[in-house]
């Protein structure tokens, strides 16, 4: 039998325990709700991007963040479903804005954009969280980038080189592999032990596509050294919006703890589009192409926290490799142009090239690398100062393969050397390859030895000199994927090889 | 006519109110023009509550919803008024009171601007989320 008098006595105490003000909090009311988006009456104190908890009917919270502060309301995006959010409503300050688990423990996992698991492997006991929005780091606080991050693409590290702690964008049409090159640079990562982590950002990509690149870096034994932030078109446009911010955030802890990160965001215009339908239903005015005006500021603040650390924070970097879908090869839409002028190159894919059978589909004269040349390893530049050059003069001349009886022999040699090159940046996906294999195969080609091989032949004497090599001179090669500059000794071991050899398959 | 912030509106209507008490009537009729003419007219509980924030800064009154479980003792009504006097800087309580079973257990108590949800019931939901 319940007492009502002890329970009045109770509730006393209780009182005069809450007298110190703890428990007493600020609370203000859903006016209105829909699309994703609360507006809240009250709460005067909300700070900006700060966490506010909604009660549901059934007893529950719903978190949301505030983005609109205004005089009379708030307008509050939620970051879970809608239904569950009801007019009237109470609403209260958590005191915190959006924060994630951070750190070694979510390697090997898959989670959404507030760190949740995803992959059922149970929860996720981070010893640290991060703030998923946080300033990037000061001038001071800063290195030039010098250390290399091989994708294990021959036609980026030979051409674009990637810097660690620099920004480079994967621009292209749908379905031209934008994604395959990020995944390449990730499996690399793992098979020379670079001991660089992986974070893979998803922003609203189907979740079967997910599904197939988790189990494809599995299978590569890639994803122990990855964390993967998952979210679909299902999901609400805030959780899109908020996952390249976490995954920074999880990144950030091994940038910030001496180690070496790669941060893929794939792809940032769902992002901006994400961000356009946040902006529209909180009624924010919109400029081009319906997005708001702090679109660039979206993607800069972002992008920024991509950094090479200075000595006395540790040396660490975290290296972005942000991800755009062009519309027809449209790199002068608004979200395309914003992000190439944030990033420090980017690697440009054209459609028909992909049709054309080069693939990665890399188009060498738009695409470039601002900072990664101080980075290169020095190997691979000594091999591919000329192949710039060659293949410049190769695409001029391009037009003019169809008469080749009527060309001079400076322009058909031209012309030879020019569709080689092409054929050999050729590489199959999901099979990067080593410092030792780019220089092995780049020097003999530089230098004109596999001129006379025909074009469809030069795929199996490449594969023929790598085998070779390897066979007979696996320390000097192993010597080589340390990244120094080949001793003339390698180098005319390797010419030897690539001459005896391209004989076998000259015409 | 201007567009004003609710606030604002609030702000103007308590300091006519406290000036000029006997034109009450006169005043909420306006403000029930002003409302139907911005197309505001379910806003009206959002003033209401404005205005009584703006008194409690005016008047020291601070109006607060009660809500328990079995009613309050008078110790238990002496307690709270204590505590929301301490807390908003008020000089006089009103409290509505209401007897809600479902609470299990426990107060809640609204002000305009506070919550103290000390219930049985957010409690053991409380208890329910920490383990979903």
């Amino acid at each position: 039998m319940i007492s009502v008098k002890e329970l009045s006595t109770e509730l006393l105490d209780a009182i005069n325990q809450l007298k110190n003000e703890k428990g007493l909090e600020k609370s203000g009311i859903v006016t209105r709700v829909g699309d994703g988006v609360a507006w809240i009456y009250g709460l005067t104190d909300a700070g900006f991007n700060e966490v506010l908890q909604i009660e549901t009917t059934d007893g529950k919270t719903v978190d949301a963040f505030a983005l609109n502060l205004m005089e009379d309301e708030i307008g509050a995006v939620l970051l879970g479903a809608d239904a569950l959010v009801a007019a009237g409503a109470r609403v209260r300050l958590s005191g915190q804005v959006v924060k994630v688990p951070v750190g070694p423990d979510l390697l090997g996992r898959v989670v959404d954009p507030l760190g949740r698991p995803l992959d059922g492997k149970g929860p996720i006991k981070a010893a640290h969280h991060g703030l998923v929005e946080r300033g990037a780091p000061g001038v001071m606080d800063r290195k030039s980038v010098h250390e290399p991050l091989m994708t294990g693409l021959m036609a980026i590290d030979a051409l674009v080189p990637i810097g660690r702690g620099q920004r480079e964008l994967i621009i292209g049409d749908r379905q031209t592999g934008k994604t395959a090159i990020a995944v390449d640079t990730m499996i690399n990562q793992a098979r020379q032990k670079t001991g660089v982590v992986n974070i893979y950002v998803a922003i609203g990509q189907k979740l079967s596509k997910i599904s197939r690149l988790v189990e494809r870096l599995k299978s590569e034994g890639v994803m122990d050294q990855t964390i993967v932030i998952a979210t679909s078109p299902a999901d609400p446009a805030s959780l899109q919006y908020l996952a390249p911010y976490a995954g920074t955030a999880m990144a950030e802890y091994f940038r910030d703890n001496k180690g070496h990160a790669l941060i893929i965001y794939d792809d940032l215009t769902k992002h901006a589009v994400a961000y356009r339908q946040m902006s529209l239903l909180l009624r924010r005015p919109p400029g081009r192409e319906a997005y708001p005006g702090d679109v660039f500021y979206l993607h800069s603040r972002l992008l920024e926290r991509s950094a090479k650390l200075a000595d006395h924070l540790g040396a660490g970097s975290l290296t972005a490799l942000p991800v755009i879908e062009t519309q027809a090869g449209d790199i002068s839409a608004y979200v395309p142009t914003n992000v190439i002028s944030i990033t420090d190159g980017q690697i440009f894919l054209e459609t028909n090239l992909f049709f054309q059978g080069i693939r990665p589909a890399i188009s060498v004269g738009l695409s470039v690398s601002r900072v990664g040349g101080a980075a290169q390893t020095k190997a691979v530049k000594s091999v591919s100062g000329s192949i710039k050059l060659n293949l410049a003069q190769f695409r001029e001349l391009a037009a003019f393969t169809q008469f080749s009886t009527d060309l001079d022999a400076a322009t058909k040699a031209t012309i030879n050397r020019g569709q080689r090159l092409v054929e050999l940046l050729k590489q199959p996906q999901y099979s990067p390859m080593s410092v030792w294999e780019q220089v092995a195969v780049l020097m003999p080609a530089t230098q004109g030895t596999f001129d006379g091989v025909p074009v469809e032949k030069i795929a199996d004497v490449t594969r023929a000199l790598l085998a070779a090599l390897w066979a007979d001179h696996k320390e000097p090669m192993k010597e080589l994927s340390k990244g120094g500059k080949p001793t003339e000794a390698t180098s005319k071991l390797i010419m030897a090889t690539a001459e005896k050899l391209a004989k076998g398959y000259e015409a | 006519m201007p567009k004003l912030s609710r606030r604002r509106v609030a702000h103007e209507i308590v300091a006519l109110l406290v000036a000029h008490p006997e034109r009450q009537a006169e005043l909420l009729k306006q403000t029930a023009a002003y409302l139907l003419h911005h197309k505001k007219a379910n806003e009206a509980h959002l003033l209401l509550l404005d205005i009584a924030e703006e008194l409690q800064k005016v008047q020291g009154v601070v109006t607060a919803e009660v809500r328990s479980a079995f009613g309050l003792t008078s110790a238990s009504r002496d307690g709270i008024a204590a505590m929301l006097k301490k807390v908003t800087g008020a000089q006089t309580v009103e409290l509505s009171e209401t007897v809600e079973p479902e609470l299990i257990g426990g107060v809640v108590i609204r002000t305009p601007e506070f919550e103290l949800d000390a219930s049985v019931k957010r409690q053991l939901n409380q208890l329910a989320g920490g383990i979903n």
